[in-house]
């Protein structure tokens, strides 16, 4: 358990260093526009020396944080016991096939789904109906047709708040045909 | 300065023209646009003006005024019991007021927002009064080698925030910082980081930011846990109990240096609420006897930023009053309601307005006492929202998430950045790396980006200017010192930890 906490860090400091060697030789070079500069243009005022700073302070720590977790991964005496630090996702033997699991990160997935797909088209009423109902069956299977009340009444309290109070107009999507679309 | 005639007039203002009735009605919209995520305070504010066209010149303020500063308060509801940041300026208050929300102690946590809210009201608004000069003075000490150095020192003290573990503080922020960069270059107006994506030219907005982070990823975090070891347990649905008044006693110097803070930063525009709470929030940290307990549920972490980023209500005005220039954006909405009544925001207002003005300062003292009241009314209403069963309460949250998502800009690519921070979120809990150091570096970020570039083209590329002026060689100090102390601290403890091995 220990040393797969130790692994874990030791991976994440080289990601962060592969994301600043990433962003110094391809990201900043495609994604920052210059061509309001030129040569005359002090390199301190010009738009990629910022990005370039964080970039390589990036790299810095990420070394850093890499020596650190590989000198404790490689030389256990010098680890802490740092057990507040363990996350309480790290139930490797719980996670992996159950059941229960499978049905959670499948509902977990519907949800981001939802959010992914929410556009003009479907608005928010009917995606807001169809997250609570999901959701609600991953808490509890014991909330009746109760949940299906509030699934509708919910978003529609909220979207006449937001409408009517708030003057944000919110898109209903596929409902045009209520009263006050 | 202000005679018997202008008190009298100050006074018919408030009691006659019914200025006074103002402020309890701005409150209470205030409150209840804060405690609702996707609603800022400003927006609030911002509701709210076309009202005032037709008030006489206090009240209008005042209503203002009111909602700007329930506001601020009523966003450390939702902060407090569901982890979700109501307005941007209660983000450093979910660190410890959602731990205390868990370990049930709900009613204490909000009895803390709420009694530092209306100690630094009432301490901010006696320094608006009597020394709004001098802090228009310190404020415009404030050039830009200053302000990257507060900015630096304040990043560096958050990154700290996760203790021993200050590499995934420094991690963390910095890519906060990544994060503020996608949009347009400041200077330049030339696309950074869009790929391509038109709805990307604006950069990321902070309220999907925050409500993915805590909100959203706190539901999700409590779909996929298998075990259900995480599942709210009898103790935390407990309300708990009220704040005790030895518990007061003990977070006072707390609430009153995190006012002073508050109230300094707020009279320099463009710092705003969120950084002043956070920067309180590192500096209760540091000076406290159980640093360790920060972001476990400790009382002085509700009490410091929620003091802090309502001493920035009234301290926000002291630049509109003596200089003419907003503190923040719902001051300048504020300055804006000043100049549609006729009135120039600035230094003549002392001359020409004076009963307007101290007529203000009194119904800004009056609503403290409001905000007190109605606080206790709010707090015994929304600490029942701990009673709500899991399948209501989480999906409600998830529904609320979706909506305010989408309202800041009425954007479902807010909503977008929504999920990816909510799923960011989840990933920094599985590799604990704390959240609060991100968000800090994103929300501070551009102030920190164009005050270095600022400063650097002001000296011609001499980098000495960042460490010239007593107020940058102080950050800077500051910034070594608390280095240096992680450090000794970290050496220590791993020393200690090898010998009893």
């Amino acid at each position: 358990m220990k040393n797969k906490d130790e692994l874990k860090e030791l991976i994440t400091g080289v990601s962060i260093i592969t994301l600043g060697v990433v962003l110094l030789k391809l990201v900043i070079p495609g994604e920052v526009d210059m061509s309001e500069t030129d040569e005359t243009t002090s390199i301190l005022v010009r738009p990629d020396f910022w990005p370039k700073i964080v970039s390589w302070l990036m790299i810095i720590v990420g070394c850093i944080y890499s020596g650190i977790s590989a000198s404790k991964l490689f030389k256990p005496k010098l680890a802490s016991k740092n057990l507040v630090n363990q996350s309480p996702l790290d139930q490797s033997s719980s996670i992996a096939v159950s059941k229960e699991a499978i049905l959670r990160w499948t509902i977990v997935a519907v949800i981001m789904f939802i959010f992914l797909i929410a556009d003009q088209e479907t608005g928010l009423l009917i995606p807001s109906a169809a997250i609570f109902l999901i959701a609600s069956l991953g808490f509890s299977m014991a909330a009746g047709y109760l949940r299906f009340a509030v699934a509708i009444l919910l978003p529609m309290l909220l979207a006449a708040f937001f409408d009517f109070v708030a003057n944000v107009p919110i898109p209903i999507g596929f409902l045009k045909f209520l009263a006050w679309a | 300065m202000f005679t018997q005639e202008i008190f009298v007039t100050a006074l018919e203002h408030l009691f006659i023209s019914w200025g006074i009735l103002a402020i309890p009605v701005g409150l209470i919209a205030g409150v209840i646009v804060g405690a609702v995520p996707g609603l800022t305070a400003p927006m609030g504010v911002a509701l709210v003006l076309p009202f005032t066209f037709f008030m006489d010149p206090v009240s209008a303020i005042l209503l203002l005024l009111g909602v700007y500063k329930g506001g601020i308060y009523g966003g450390s509801i939702p902060a407090i019991l569901l982890n979700t940041p109501g307005t941007v300026a209660a983000s450093a208050t979910t660190l410890d007021g959602y731990q205390m929300t868990l370990s049930g102690q709900s009613k204490k946590a909000l009895d803390i927002a709420l009694i530092s809210s209306v100690l630094a009201d009432i301490v901010s608004t006696l320094m608006l009064i009597l020394f709004t000069g001098y802090l228009a003075k310190l404020a415009l000490n404030f050039g830009s080698p200053e302000t990257f150095s507060l900015i630096f020192f304040s990043l560096f003290i958050i990154s700290s925030i996760s203790g021993d573990q200050i590499m995934k503080g420094l991690v963390a922020a910095l890519l906060g910082l990544l994060a503020a960069m996608v949009g347009v270059d400041s200077y330049y107006g030339t696309p950074r980081f869009n790929f391509g994506n038109v709805s990307m030219m604006n950069g990321f907005t902070i309220l999907p930011l925050l409500v993915g982070f805590f909100a959203f990823s706190e539901v999700l975090f409590r779909l996929v846990n298998v075990q259900n070891k995480f599942k709210i347990d009898s103790a935390q649905r407990m309300i708990g109990n009220s704040l005790e008044s030895a518990e007061i006693k003990r977070l006072l110097p707390t609430i009153f240096r995190s006012s002073l803070f508050g109230t300094i930063l707020g009279a320099i525009p463009g710092i705003g609420a969120a950084p002043a709470a956070f920067f309180a929030y590192s500096e209760a940290k540091r000076r406290s006897k159980f640093p360790d307990q920060f972001g476990k549920g400790s009382m002085e972490g509700v009490a410091a930023p929620e003091a802090a980023n309502n001493a920035v209500c009234s301290a926000s005005f002291i630049p509109v009053l003596s200089l003419g220039i907003p503190g923040g954006t719902a001051a300048a909405v504020i300055m804006g309601a000043f100049i549609m009544q006729g009135l120039a925001p600035g230094p003549y207002l002392f001359k020409e307005n004076r009963d307007i003005i101290l007529a203000i300062y009194l119904g800004l003292l009056l609503g403290s006492a409001f905000l007190f009241g109605l606080g206790h009314i709010a707090i015994k209403a929304f600490v029942r929202i701990k009673l709500i069963p899991d399948w209501f309460i989480y999906p409600t949250i998830l529904v609320l998430c979706f909506f305010s998502g989408f309202v800041v800009s009425s954007s479902f690519f807010d909503v977008k950045i929504m999920l990816f921070a909510g799923v960011l979120g989840l990933i920094f809990r599985y590799l604990t790396i704390p959240i609060a150091p991100f968000l800090i570096g994103f929300i501070l970020g551009p102030l920190l980006e164009n005050s270095f570039r600022e400063s650097l083209m002001q000296s011609d590329g001499d980098l000495s200017v960042f460490f010239t002026g007593p107020i940058c060689i102080f950050f800077w100090l500051l910034s070594l010192g608390s280095f240096a102390f992680t450090l000794w601290r970290t050496l220590r403890k791993n020393i200690m930890i090898s010998d009893s091995k």
